[in-house]
C-alpha cells in the first residue's frame, strides 16, 4: 500500500468524521445547552405593561415624589423628571416623566419616554406619547397618538381621531369615541361612541347548552334554538333571532339586527353583525368582526373577549365587558 | 422472476412512500415558517371560563409530586362568583409502593382543591387510573399532567380556554425538555421535540389537519370520554386512540404553542429504547383498531383524511423502511440492483426526511431558527444514528402489537423512570 | 407625527407564533438559478466528472497497486454515460468466507450482550448482520455472487450519480428557503457540492483499494453501511452551519419577524 492510498484512506475516514465535529465541539462547550426558557410566573394580564412599569417605579420604594430628578432601573437606568413645574412653552420631553398635580400641558406635545401621574391627566389634542400610566383618570385629546400602552387606574376617556398603537386599558371604564385605531383594549366596561343603550333589553333566555348540532345554517328570524352550533360554511342569524348556545362557523357568520348569540362565538372567517346585536360570551375570529353600531359584546360583571386576527370595526353605541385585541387594525367609524 | 418483480415493486412503493412523507414535512416546514399562523385563543380572557379537574397519575412519585402540586396550587385560574377557584387537582396515586400516599394526604389536608384517589386494586396503568379518577372528577375539562411536570402559573388557564369553543374535544400543548444539561441523549431529544411541537404539530394546527394529542400537558372534554366508555386499558398509547376516537367523531383536536411546559426527558438510552418501543407498540394497536374506521369517517375533509392516516402509519414506517432496506439487501445479492440505475438513494433521501427522528433535519431546524437557538443545531448529524435506533426499537414495537392484536394480549403499564429529585423544579 | 427610534415602535415577537415573509422572487430565482442548474450541472457533466474522479482514483490507486491496474471503462446512466474503472477483484475462498462468518458472528455476541444499548451500536449491528449476510452467501452460494468488482465499480459511480444529484438539490432546496443572502446559498451548495465530490474520490479510492487487496466480501457492507446516509452526515452538517448562522442573524434584526 502506498503512501497516497493511505492518506486516502485517512481521508475518508477524517471526511466521516467531520461532521460531527462541530457537535462535539458544543458538547464540550455547552454555548447553547440550556432549556429554553418558559415564565413560570407569566399570567395573562391586559393591563400588563402599566402594571409592570409601576412595579419597576415604585416597587422599590425608592421613588421621591419630592425630588426633581432621579435615577430610576426600568430596562436600563433611566433619568425620572418631575414635571409639575413646567417651563413656560415646554412641549418636548426627553426623558421619564411623572406628575404629582394635574398638568397644564400644550397641544402638540411630545413624550420621548413613559409617564406617571398620580392625579388625573389630560393630554391636548394632537399629543404623541410613548406609553402613560395614571393612578386617577386620564383623557386623551383629540387627533392624539400612543405609541405603546395607556392605562388608567379609574377611568381613560380616548377623544376622536386618536391612534392607539399598541393598548390603552382602564381599571374601570374606558370612552372611546369615533375614528380612533386600536389593537388592545381593556376595562370593565368600554363604552364606543357612547356606549349601548339596549342593555336591559339584553334578557339572557333560559335554555340548555348542551348537544353539538351540525346540520344548521341560520336561524330563522326571531326563532330561538337551544345548544351549540358547528357550521361548516356559512351562517346565518335572521334577524331577532337567538342562539342559546356557543357556535363555530367555518364560513362568514351575519348577524342580522337584533340577533343574539348566549354563548361564545368562533368563527374562522368574517364575523359581521348588522346592529343590535348581543353576544354574551367571547367572539374569537381567524378573520375580521365588523359590529354595526348598539351592539353589545359580554355581560356585566363579568370579563369576555373580542378577539380577531385580521381587524375589529365597532361603529357607535357599543359596548364590550373586557378585552379587545386585533393583530390587524381596530377601528371605530 | 415473479418474486423479482414484486421485490422491485415493494422497492419503487417504499421509495415513494418515504418522498411523500418528505413532501409533507416539507409542506408543515414552509407553513410554519413563511405563513401567517392560525392564532390559538390564549389572548381570550373570560370569566365564563369552565370547571377544570386536573388529574395527575401517580405511581411512585415521591420524588417529584411536591413539584408539581405546589406548582398548580400557584396557578392562575378564574374563581367563581363565591370567590372559590374553578379547579380541583386530582392526584391518582396508582399502586404507589413509596411515600405518594403519605404525600398527597399531606397536602389533601392542607388545601380543599386538593383530591387525591388511591388505586391499589382493579387495572394498573394510566388509562385506568383517568377512568377511576374521571368518574368522581366536577370538571367538565379534564386537564392531565404527568407527576414531574412543573406548570407555569398560565398554563392551565391556556390549556383549557380552547373548549370555550364547541367543536373542541381536546387540547394539546408544547412540551419541553427541562434536563437538556444531562447527556447527548437529553439534547438530541430536546432537538426532536423541538421539530415536532413547533413545526410539525402547529403546521398541522394552522392547515387545519389533526394535531396530536400527547396525553400531557393537555386536556379533553370529560363527557366526551365518558359516553364513549373512557379510556381503553388494554391500549398503552392511549392519548393516540383519544386523538383518533375524537377525529372519527368529528371532534377537533387543537394545538396550543404558546402553553409550554417543561418534562424531563429519558437520561438513558436503555429508558429511551423501552419507551419508543412502547410507543410503538401502543401506536400500531391504535393503528390496527383505527384504520378502517379513519377511511370511512363522514367527518374529515380529504387531506384531513390523508394527514391522519399518515400520522396514524408513522410507527409503521420504520418496518416498511426495514423491509425495503432487507428487500434492497436481497436485490442485491440477486444482482438486481440496477433497477433503479442508482437512484436507491432516493430511499434514504426519503427515509431520512421521514422519521428522521419523526421530524426531519430541517424541520429541527426551522424549529431552532423559530426559538432562536443556535449551537444546539450543531448537534443535528448526531440524530443520524438515531435513525437505526428507532428501526430498531420500533420494529420490536410493532410486532408486539400484531401479537397483541392476534392474541389479544394486555399490554402491562409501564412507568418512566425519573430522575430529577425533589423540589419545585427549575 | 414624528415617530423617533427611541420611541420603541418595534415589538420582540414571541417564539410561539412568529413567522418570516418569504421573498417569493428571491427563493424562485434561487432554485430556478442555482438550485435545479447546480443538480443538473452533474447530470450534464456526468462523463467528465465521473471521468475526473475515476481518473484520480486511478492515479491514485496504481501508486500502491501497479500501473496498469485499472482501465477506464463507460457505461449508459439515465442521464447520461458515466466512466469507471475496471479491474478484477479478490473472490474470497470458503476458509477466508468462514473466518470472517465466525469473527463478526462473535463481535455480535459481543455487542449485544455486553455493549450498552447505543445508536452507534445498533448500527455497527445492522452493518455486521449485512456483513454476515454477504459471508452466508460466499460460504454456500460463491458462484451465484453477481457482482465483479467491476461491476460492482460501475453500480457505484451510478449510485455516485445519484448522490451528487440529490445531495446538491436536497441542500439547494433547504437553504433556498432559509432568509438568507443569495450568495450564502450559492456557497452552501458549492460547499456541498466540492465536499461531496472531494468525499466520492477517497470513498471510491478506499472500497476498490480494500476489495482489491483483500475481498468482494466486503461489497454488500461497503454498498449499504457506507452508501448515502454517510453523505447525509455532512449535508446535515453544512445545513446545520447555515442554520445556526442564519438564526444569529434573525436575532439581531428583530423588526424582520412578522406576527
Amino acid at each position: 500500500m502506498s503512501i497516497y492510498i493511505g492518506l486516502c484512506m485517512l481521508l475518508f475516514v477524517l471526511m466521516m468524521v467531520l461532521p460531527f465535529v462541530p457537535g462535539w465541539l458544543e458538547m464540550r462547550r455547552k454555548k447553547d445547552v440550556r432549556h429554553l426558557y418558559i415564565n413560570g410566573d407569566f399570567v395573562r394580564n391586559p393591563r400588563y405593561f402599566s402594571t409592570s412599569f409601576k412595579q419597576k417605579l415604585l416597587g422599590t420604594g425608592s421613588l421621591s415624589i419630592l425630588k426633581e430628578e432621579q435615577e430610576v432601573m426600568l430596562s436600563k437606568k433611566e433619568i425620572l423628571i418631575q414635571a409639575d413645574k413646567l417651563t413656560a412653552g415646554q412641549k418636548k420631553f426627553e426623558n421619564l416623566v411623572f406628575f404629582n398635580q394635574q398638568p397644564e400641558l400644550l397641544p402638540g406635545s411630545v413624550f420621548h419616554k413613559e409617564i406617571y401621574a398620580r392625579q388625573n391627566i389630560q393630554f391636548p389634542e394632537e399629543t404623541l406619547l410613548r406609553a402613560a400610566a395614571c393612578e386617577e383618570n386620564c383623557r386623551l385629546g383629540k387627533s392624539s397618538r400612543v405609541i405603546r400602552w395607556i392605562d388608567a387606574e379609574r377611568q381613560m376617556e380616548i377623544a376622536e381621531n386618536c391612534q392607539l398603537d399598541l393598548s390603552a386599558t382602564a381599571g374601570e371604564h374606558l370612552l372611546i369615541a369615533s375614528g380612533c385605531r386600536f389593537r388592545r383594549l381593556y376595562a370593565p366596561m368600554i363604552d364606543i361612541q357612547g356606549g349601548a343603550s339596549r342593555l336591559q333589553q339584553m334578557m339572557e333566555i333560559a335554555g340548555t347548552q348542551d348537544g353539538l348540532q351540525r346540520d344548521v345554517n341560520h336561524i330563522e328570524a326571531g326563532q330561538v334554538l337551544g345548544g351549540n352550533v358547528v357550521a361548516k360554511g356559512d351562517f346565518t342569524l335572521h334577524e331577532g333571532a337567538v342562539l342559546v348556545g356557543s357556535l363555530k362557523v367555518y364560513g362568514d357568520l351575519l348577524l342580522e339586527e337584533g340577533s343574539q348569540i348566549q354563548g361564545n362565538v368562533f368563527g374562522e372567517k368574517r364575523i359581521r353583525l348588522l346592529g343590535g346585536n348581543w353576544i354574551r360570551g367571547s367572539i374569537f375570529s381567524q378573520g375580521r368582526i365588523e359590529a354595526g353600531p348598539g351592539c353589545i359584546f359580554g355581560h356585566a360583571d363579568a370579563v369576555e373577549s373580542v378577539v380577531a386576527r385580521n381587524g375589529i370595526v365597532f361603529s357607535s353605541h357599543t359596548t364590550v365587558y373586557g378585552f379587545v385585541l386585533t393583530e390587524g387594525e381596530g377601528s371605530i367609524l | 422472476m415473479v418474486i423479482i418483480f414484486f421485490m422491485k415493486l415493494y422497492f419503487v412503493i417504499t421509495v415513494l412512500v418515504m418522498l411523500a412523507y418528505a413532501v409533507r414535512h416539507t409542506v408543515f416546514t414552509y407553513n410554519r415558517l413563511y405563513q401567517p399562523q392560525k392564532m390559538y385563543c390564549q389572548d381570550i380572557l373570560s370569566s365564563d371560563i369552565p370547571f377544570v379537574s386536573v388529574l395527575i397519575p401517580m405511581h411512585n412519585e415521591e420524588l417529584v409530586a411536591h413539584g408539581v402540586l405546589d406548582a398548580l396550587l400557584r396557578c392562575d385560574y378564574p374563581a367563581d362568583t363565591e370567590g372559590n377557584r374553578k379547579m380541583e387537582i386530582v392526584p391518582i396515586n396508582d399502586f404507589s409502593e413509596d411515600k405518594t400516599r403519605e404525600i398527597l394526604d399531606t397536602y389533601a389536608a392542607k388545601y380543599d382543591c386538593i383530591h387525591p384517589i388511591h388505586r391499589y386494586s382493579g387495572d394498573r396503568g394510566k388509562p385506568a387510573a383517568l377512568n377511576e379518577a374521571m368518574k368522581s372528577a366536577k370538571g367538565q375539562i379534564i386537564v392531565v399532567f404527568d407527576a414531574d411536570y412543573i406548570p407555569a402559573r398560565g398554563l392551565l388557564r391556556e390549556l383549557v380556554v380552547s373548549f370555550m369553543d364547541p367543536e373542541v374535544g381536546a387540547v394539546m400543548g408544547r412540551v419541553i425538555p427541562v434536563n437538556t444539561e444531562a447527556n447527548i441523549l437529553t439534547r438530541l431529544l430536546d432537538l426532536e421535540r423541538s421539530g415536532g411541537y413547533q413545526v410539525d404539530q402547529q403546521a398541522r394546527y394552522n392547515l387545519n389537519l389533526l394535531p396530536q394529542y400527547g396525553g400531557t400537558v393537555g386536556g379533553f372534554r370529560k363527557d366526551l370520554i365518558l359516553a364513549t366508555g373512557g379510556f381503553k386499558v388494554d391500549i398503552l398509547a392511549e392519548d393516540t386512540e383519544l386523538t383518533y376516537r375524537l377525529a372519527c367523531s368529528g371532534w377537533k383536536i387543537v394545538y396550543a404553542n404558546t402553553a409550554e411546559c417543561y418534562e424531563e426527558a429519558p437520561e438513558t438510552w436503555e429508558i429511551r429504547a423501552r419507551q419508543i418501543r412502547r410507543w410503538a407498540r401502543g401506536h400500531n394497536e391504535v393503528m390496527f383498531r383505527y384504520f378502517g374506521t379513519l377511511l370511512s369517517t363522514k367527518y374529515l375533509r380529504p387531506l384531513q383524511r390523508i394527514d391522519a392516516l399518515m400520522l396514524l402509519t408513522i410507527y409503521l414506517m420504520p418496518v416498511v423502511l426495514l423491509l425495503g432496506l432487507l428487500d434492497s439487501l436481497g436485490l442485491f445479492f440477486l444482482g438486481e440492483m440496477d433497477i433503479i440505475d442508482g437512484w436507491w438513494v432516493l430511499l434514504f433521501i426519503g427515509a431520512y426526511n421521514t422519521f428522521g427522528n419523526f421530524a426531519p433535519f430541517f424541520e429541527v431546524g426551522t424549529a431552532n431558527i423559530l426559538d432562536a437557538s443556535r449551537q444546539r443545531m450543531f448537534l443535528l448529524p448526531y440524530l443520524s444514528f438515531n435513525f437505526y435506533f428507532y428501526l430498531w426499537f420500533i420494529t420490536q414495537g410493532f410486532f408486539e402489537s400484531v401479537v397483541d392484536v392476534l392474541t389479544k394480549r394486555k399490554a402491562s403499564w409501564q412507568k418512566t423512570v425519573r430522575f430529577r429529585q425533589g423540589g419545585t423544579g427549575v | 407625527m414624528l415617530v423617533t427610534a427611541n420611541m420603541k415602535q418595534t415589538i420582540r415577537y414571541a417564539r410561539t407564533y412568529r413567522y418570516l415573509m418569504l421573498s417569493k422572487v428571491r427563493t424562485a430565482g434561487l432554485v430556478f438559478l442555482v438550485v435545479l442548474p447546480a443538480s443538473c450541472f452533474w447530470a450534464f457533466f456526468s462523463p467528465e466528472i465521473t471521468g475526473a474522479l475515476a481518473y484520480i482514483s486511478k492515479d491514485i490507486l496504481e501508486t500502491g497497486l501497479g500501473t496498469g491496474s485499472f482501465t477506464i471503462g463507460m457505461t449508459n446512466f439515465s442521464l447520461g454515460d458515466i466512466s469507471y474503472l475496471l479491474t478484477e477483484g479478490i473472490m474470497p475462498d470458503i476458509l477466508f468466507s468462514l473466518g470472517n462468518f465466525l469473527v463478526t458472528l462473535i463481535i455480535l455476541f459481543i455487542l449485544t450482550f455486553f455493549l450498552k444499548i447505543r445508536p452507534i451500536t445498533i448500527f455497527i449491528y445492522i452493518a455486521l448482520l449485512v456483513h454476515l449476510c454477504s459471508c452466508l452467501f460466499f460460504i454456500f452460494f460463491p458462484e451465484l455472487f453477481p457482482y465483479t468488482l467491476a461491476e460492482y465499480s460501475e453500480l457505484y459511480m451510478k449510485q455516485q450519480m445519484g448522490i451528487f444529484i440529490c445531495m446538491t438539490f436536497v441542500m439547494g432546496c433547504v437553504t433556498s428557503f432559509l432568509p438568507i443572502a443569495p450568495w450564502k446559498v450559492i456557497l452552501a451548495v458549492l460547499g456541498c457540492g466540492i465536499y461531496s465530490f472531494v468525499f466520492a474520490v477517497v470513498r471510491y479510492t478506499t472500497f476498490l483499494f480494500l476489495m482489491k487487496e483483500f475481498s468482494v466480501l466486503y461489497m454488500a457492507c461497503m454498498f449499504f453501511t457506507f452508501g448515502p446516509l454517510i453523505d447525509f452526515l455532512y449535508l446535515v452538517s453544512i445545513y446545520s452551519l447555515v442554520a445556526d448562522h442564519t438564526s444569529g442573524m434573525l436575532a439581531k434584526d428583530v423588526g424582520v419577524w412578522k406576527w
